[in-house]
């Protein structure tokens, strides 16, 4: 079918792109990452003969891949909470090549979810306000106030090896750096629901 | 050091170019789902159209809820490619081209063209892009043909309230055409507006 083949040439075109950003909205955790863009592509797949003359068909997969990724999370921290009280060890994606990024998932561990997307979209992506806002379904406020209070923390966790003329843009707020802490497991303990 | 989309872009630097075989995947498992959703049991076109309401499904409830929207008639400028005899009361023709017609409420001022939710979509498709079996659906004859209307399921296998019709158009072609759940129609609804809208000669297919 003409239509399984268009879709597939798009896919070979931005699935790389997708789990790029799947392996960040999930900190390096390479098998979710690869679970959210399977569920993501599927509902590409599903809604393809509708999105076939749309013009920006990649913003549409990047929310579908959000929501995806929120979904996830969700079903994956319920399964969490009741299951242990006690996290075992996370793989870290086979991006994590160097200290800085395995810094850096660790330290997008540590934002909540939405923030976490928040900053991948705004920084990864280079997205605006406003195509982020419509990515996350939010208001562009909220953008901004998630994406200040985030490069906070992060400014925070990752320290110097977070440059600060460019990763940090200048209608944000600034605050003190912190050492670079030790890289190791920072997870918290689940808690019982 | 390095600022923060230089820190993600080598973070995931060794992400693999797609092998075809994960594409392959993509495909079988967005068939998979597909099948899933229009519940297939059996093949052929026809069979979807002799089919009516399957077994225990929550299909398509009978009496048409307080909230649903009422159908008036169309006064605005007609659209390219469609022609459309009545709409949701308070709704207008948000896009329209040879291939694809979405209508929008007063409050949906088009800012994300992309988006489908909320938005009636219709589209004219080839026979191809029909599932190739029987639907768990219900047919409406309206205005000498049938409709087929039916619950499209979301990605957990159960319906969110959105309605999928295909009303045949000749030479093989299908309207297809999405109603969203806020409109609250009932099967009958579903089959009436859609009957109320046709392609023109100019129009051309989606897919398929």
């Amino acid at each position: 079918m003409r239509s399984d083949e268009e879709f597939r040439e798009w896919a070979a075109r931005r699935r790389q792109s997708l789990v790029r950003t799947a392996t960040l909205l999930t900190a390096g955790d390479s098998h979710t990452a690869e679970d959210v863009v399977q569920t993501a592509m599927t509902k590409m797949y599903l809604a393809w003969p509708r999105l076939r003359d749309v013009r920006d068909r990649d913003a549409y997969a990047r929310r579908v891949l959000v929501n995806a990724f929120t979904d996830e999370m969700r079903t994956s921290r319920r399964k969490r909470e009741d299951l242990r009280s006690e996290l075992p060890d996370r793989a870290v994606g086979s991006g994590a090549i160097d200290d800085d990024s395995r810094l850096l998932f660790a330290a997008l561990e540590e934002l909540p979810d939405r923030m976490r997307a928040t900053v991948v979209l705004r920084y990864f992506h280079d997205l605006s306000v406003a195509d982020t806002a419509r990515a996350l379904r939010c208001r562009p406020g909220t953008v901004k106030s998630q994406t200040a209070r985030a490069l906070e923390k992060l400014k925070h966790r990752l320290g110097p090896a977070l440059r600060d003329d460019q990763g940090l843009r200048p209608d944000h707020p600034r605050g003190d750096t912190a050492p670079i802490p030790t890289i190791h497991a920072t997870l918290t303990a689940g808690r019982l629901s | 050091m390095s600022d923060l989309t230089t820190l993600m872009s080598r973070a995931t630097a060794t992400v693999d170019a797609t092998p075809a075989a994960v594409l392959d995947d993509d495909v079988s498992r967005g068939q998979r789902a597909r099948r899933r959703r229009t519940r297939l049991v059996g093949t052929g076109v026809a069979g979807a159209f002799a089919a009516t309401v399957a077994v225990g499904a929550p299909l398509l409830t009978s009496t048409t809820p307080a909230a649903a929207a009422e159908l008036v008639a169309y006064t605005a400028e007609q659209p390219a490619g469609f022609t459309i005899a009545e709409v949701p009361e308070g709704w207008h023709v948000l896009s329209s081209d040879r291939s694809s017609l979405m209508l929008a409420d007063g409050d949906d001022d088009g800012s994300d063209p992309s988006s489908f939710e909320g938005r009636i979509v219709a589209s004219l498709v080839g026979s191809q892009s029909l599932p190739g079996g029987e639907f768990e659906a219900q047919t409406f004859a309206v205005g000498g043909q049938e409709v087929l209307v039916y619950d499209m399921l979301e990605v957990d296998g159960q319906p969110g309230g959105t309605l999928g019709v295909f009303a045949p158009e000749g030479d093989g072609d299908y309207l297809s055409v999405q109603l969203p759940p806020e409109l609250h129609w009932t099967g009958e609804v579903a089959a009436r507006f859609v009957e109320g809208l046709d392609v023109t000669d100019d129009a051309g297919h989606t897919g398929g």
